[in-house]
């Protein structure tokens, strides 16, 4: 009995079903890539503003990506934008967290902007050591490792003091995994200053007092709202009201 | 044949005589009976063709208000100085619908091929009741018919909104359209717009029995001063009319020709009257309000009101706002009614109140409820003050102050220090890293920066932190459920090394589950010597275990002397082993029987 030939005319049967959904995600692809292209070619030209729109009209039709994310940062710096340029850098940061190039620009532009945060405490400065993608893998790994460890007593026999050890490191390197995961993904709820001469108000109303000057890039943290404003503490620890209009969440 | 000559000359002669008649020249006129008559009553038109034709066509013009109905025709011979002519009239009874003067243009009148027209004719439709006696005893009539009643409003306060009803009877016999709603003139006096549904009932006055439509609102007298009531409504009566009642044109010299029922009705016995319904005349009282006692926040509210006030959140932080809600309910005048404040005070920062009014049958009955948001600008501040507010209870013929008490509240964190206007003045620092930005900003160069990216890269279309996404939860509670089950695995192996009973108990339940089921075999087989063999070998398989022992070395005796005698192992094993000689003959019930028991014996062992 001869199998191979059987399957072929399914086979091909697929593929002629599949061929037009293909044929137009490479339409697709291709249009996004001669935008891709057009973009760029503007940057180099000095059009930041027509670079902004083609990389703004990709994200809108296709996604986000982490490279065009930063084109469109580095975009909106060139064209003196220095929010929106932060806020796209933060983004390309979320998606590709050990992007050199992403890193370096961010904090390039916020050490030209003088956005330098508080000092950190030993905790802090702990978990910063990795970033919360890196200790969420960290946890996961671990439970992996943990679990791998109790297959193998099956087979090796452990003195209880190593069985001991090995339990407690995994332990401990979920916990600090899981740590680390909360103490950073306060990050994914972080906002973005975007527009220029903010302030920071004592109550939410127009006209209200304020509390201090609040600088364009500057990462804020939600609190609550109250109609068109939102209660804010900033990177230095200062507290506020800020019109709703004037941040933009760096996750969507 | 001299018959028929006489004859034939008879219709020459006829025909000759009235030979001339047919060339005769054709004359159109139109008249009218009566050029002024009462609105309510009706005329006739009467137009006349004179020649030896009839007419072909009458085109009657359209005038707005004015109804013709046609009454027939009639025709005529006359015959003068051997001159013979011929008319044909044609009467048109016309009625005009409301009183004025009226022209009733040139009529067109279409004989043989050609067109006449008639001359303009004007008349007048008078007022009805204007001038007679006769009209007016009519109206007396009609009010009986349909009349205005409206409550007496008595004496109030500038501002009070005072409760009238206004009430319209119109007698059941008679069809009634309505033209207006009831209105009335005055100055000094506001009411709001009645409603075009209002209450129907039927009442009975003086033996009449009424259709009554009433309107209960409320007036409010905005002047000092007695301020005259009345009200009035615009109403057609549909009267119906009886048999043989006195034509349109008696009493006005009429001629006697018409005085007959084919005049009477005009819409099958019913005729359309309007009339003005007129209320009593009432008079409406406003006295000032009295100075004694007024409170300094009385802001003109009048009536019975009461206050609740609440505020949330109770705790918030310094500079966050409280929502305090104010809401007064009762009967009055609510557009007077004010958001209470605050006493001058500079410890709080208010902001403009919005209201809203809930309605409760009436505009005047209902809640108001005001919402204002306040900010404590000390941290020291525990309590919001009392409200107060006043109004004028008329009823009681005082002014009356209702407070609330007040009401706590927790402002946590110290008060910022809140900066002027003006910018903060930077740094040096600041200042140089501005001046820097401010040049490469407007230079828009930022040499320093990494080059772009020639890739698109892949695409998502939401930025989710990684242990949001499905592939992470998916592992993570693989990993979960792979390692608690390894640990749970664990403990069932160290609890069976520890405890060896465990192990011999589980291998003899494996070991009895065999057996039975061999015993199910034999059974079904029918094979009884082979089914007690089976019996035999699981209680030697099992005591086996138990005791330590080879199992084909227990016999019977190593059972008698461990069990009882009447013990059933005992008894089956003896049977199986004299069956293992002797053969044995069971029914499958009773095999069916010993296997059910011996399995539940076993199991019981301890």
């Amino acid at each position: 009995m001869n199998r191979g030939k059987g399957g072929m005319p399914y086979l091909l049967l697929l593929a002629f079903l599949l061929l037009p959904m293909a044929h137009q995600a490479a339409q697709a692809g291709s249009v996004v890539d001669s935008l891709f292209q057009e973009a760029n070619l503007a940057y180099s030209n000095g059009q930041f503003e027509k670079a902004i729109r083609l990389y703004e009209q990709i994200t809108t039709e296709k996604g986000y990506s982490a490279n065009i994310l930063y084109n469109l940062a580095g975009s909106y710096a060139r064209d003196g934008q220095t929010g929106k340029a932060i806020l796209n850098y933060e983004r390309a940061l979320r998606l590709a967290p050990s992007d050199s190039d992403i890193r370096g620009n961010l904090e390039h532009l916020r050490k030209e902007q003088t956005l330098f945060p508080k000092e950190q405490g030993a905790v802090e400065q702990l978990f910063s050591l990795l970033n919360m993608q890196q200790w969420a893998l960290l946890a996961l790994t671990s439970l992996f490792v943990a679990a791998m460890l109790s297959a193998l007593r099956f087979r090796v026999h452990f003195s209880k003091h190593q069985t001991a050890l090995m339990n407690t490191a995994a332990l401990l390197v979920f916990v600090l995994g899981i740590a680390g995961t909360y103490s950073n993904q306060r990050t994914f709820r972080t906002s973005i200053v975007i527009a220029p001469e903010v302030r920071l108000l004592i109550s939410p109303f127009a006209g209200s007092s304020s509390v201090a000057a609040i600088q364009e890039g500057r990462r804020v943290f939600p609190v609550k709202n109250y109609q068109d404003y939102i209660y804010v503490v900033d990177e230095t620890h200062r507290k506020g009201w800020l019109k709703r209009g004037s941040i933009e969440a760096i996750c969507r | 044949m001299r018959y028929h000559i006489f004859k034939l000359f008879h219709i020459v002669l006829l025909l000759l005589a009235t030979a001339p008649t047919l060339w005769a020249s054709i004359e159109v006129d139109a008249r009218l009976s009566h050029h002024s008559f009462p609105f309510g009553k009706a005329a006739m038109l009467t137009i006349t063709v004179t020649g030896s034709q009839k007419a072909q066509e009458i085109k009657l013009p359209e005038i707005e208000n004015l109804q013709f109905h046609q009454r027939g025709q009639s025709s005529q011979f006359n015959s003068i100085n051997g001159q013979v002519s011929r008319s044909m009239t044609y009467n048109y009874l016309i009625e005009p619908l409301k009183a004025g003067d009226y022209t009733i243009a040139p009529i067109q009148v279409t004989v043989g091929s050609a067109d006449y027209t008639t001359k303009a004719i004007s008349f007048t439709a008078t007022a009805p009741g204007t001038s007679s006696s006769e009209s007016s005893s009519n109206r007396n009539q009609l009010e009986k018919l349909a009349f205005l009643r409206i409550s007496a409003p008595g004496r109030h306060y500038p501002g009070e909104r005072v409760p009238i009803t206004i009430k319209a009877y119109f007698n059941t016999k008679i069809r009634t359209d309505l033209k207006s709603l009831p209105t009335f003139a005055g100055e000094g006096i506001v009411m709001p717009r009645l409603s075009n549904t209002p209450a129907q009932s039927q009442e009975t006055v003086d033996g009449e029995n009424y259709h009554v439509l009433s309107w209960d609102s409320t007036i409010t007298g905005v002047k000092i001063g007695q301020h005259p009531l009345e009200f009035t409504m615009d109403t057609t009566l549909l009267l119906p009319q009886s048999g043989r009642s006195r034509s349109p044109f008696s009493g006005f010299g009429g001629s006697s020709l018409f005085d007959d029922s084919f005049f009477d009705s005009v819409f099958g016995n019913y005729r359309q009257t309007p009339l003005q319904l007129k209320s009593q005349k009432e008079t409406l009282e406003i006295v000032t309000l009295p100075e004694e006692g007024k409170p300094e926040d009385f802001s003109g509210a009048i009536g019975q009101f009461t206050m609740q006030v609440a505020a949330h959140p109770p705790e918030v932080e310094i500079g966050e706002p409280i929502t305090l809600k104010v809401t007064i309910s009762g009967e009055g005048n609510f557009d007077r009614v004010d958001m209470p404040g605050f006493t001058v005070n500079s410890r709080w920062k208010t902001y403009p109140a919005s209201s809203n009014f809930i309605e409760k049958g009436n505009d005047s009955t209902g809640n108001k409820v005001f919402e204002q948001a306040i900010v404590a600008k000390e941290a020291s501040i525990t309590e919001i003050p009392p409200l107060s507010f006043s109004y004028f209870d008329p009823q009681e013929h005082k002014y009356i102050t209702n407070s609330s008490l007040p009401i706590p509240i927790t402002i946590k964190g110290k008060a910022p220090r809140s900066l002027p206007a003006q910018p903060i003045t930077p740094s040096p620092e600041q200042e140089e890293a501005t001046s820097a930005k401010t040049e490469s900003s407007s230079v828009l160069f930022l040499p320093d920066l990494a080059p772009l990216k020639l890739e698109t890269g892949s695409f998502t279309r939401v930025i989710k932190p990684l242990f949001l996404r499905t592939w992470y939860i998916s592992l993570f509670a693989c990993a979960m459920i792979l390692l608690i089950g390894l640990r749970i695995y664990r403990e069932i192996v160290i609890k069976k090394r520890r405890n060896p009973q465990f192990d011999l108990q589980r291998q003899r339940k494996a070991l009895l589950g065999k057996d039975m089921k061999e015993l199910e075999k034999r059974l079904i087989e029918n094979d009884c010597r082979s089914f007690l063999a089976g019996c035999r070998t699981a209680i030697q398989n099992q005591l086996g275990m138990l005791w330590q022992l080879q199992a084909a070395a227990i016999s019977s005796a190593d059972i008698a002397a461990r069990f009882s005698e009447d013990s059933f192992l005992v008894e089956i094993f003896q049977v199986a082993e004299r069956a293992a000689y002797a053969g044995a003959e069971l029914s499958t019930e009773q095999m069916h029987q010993y296997s059910q028991r011996l399995k539940k014996e076993l199991e019981e062992l301890p």
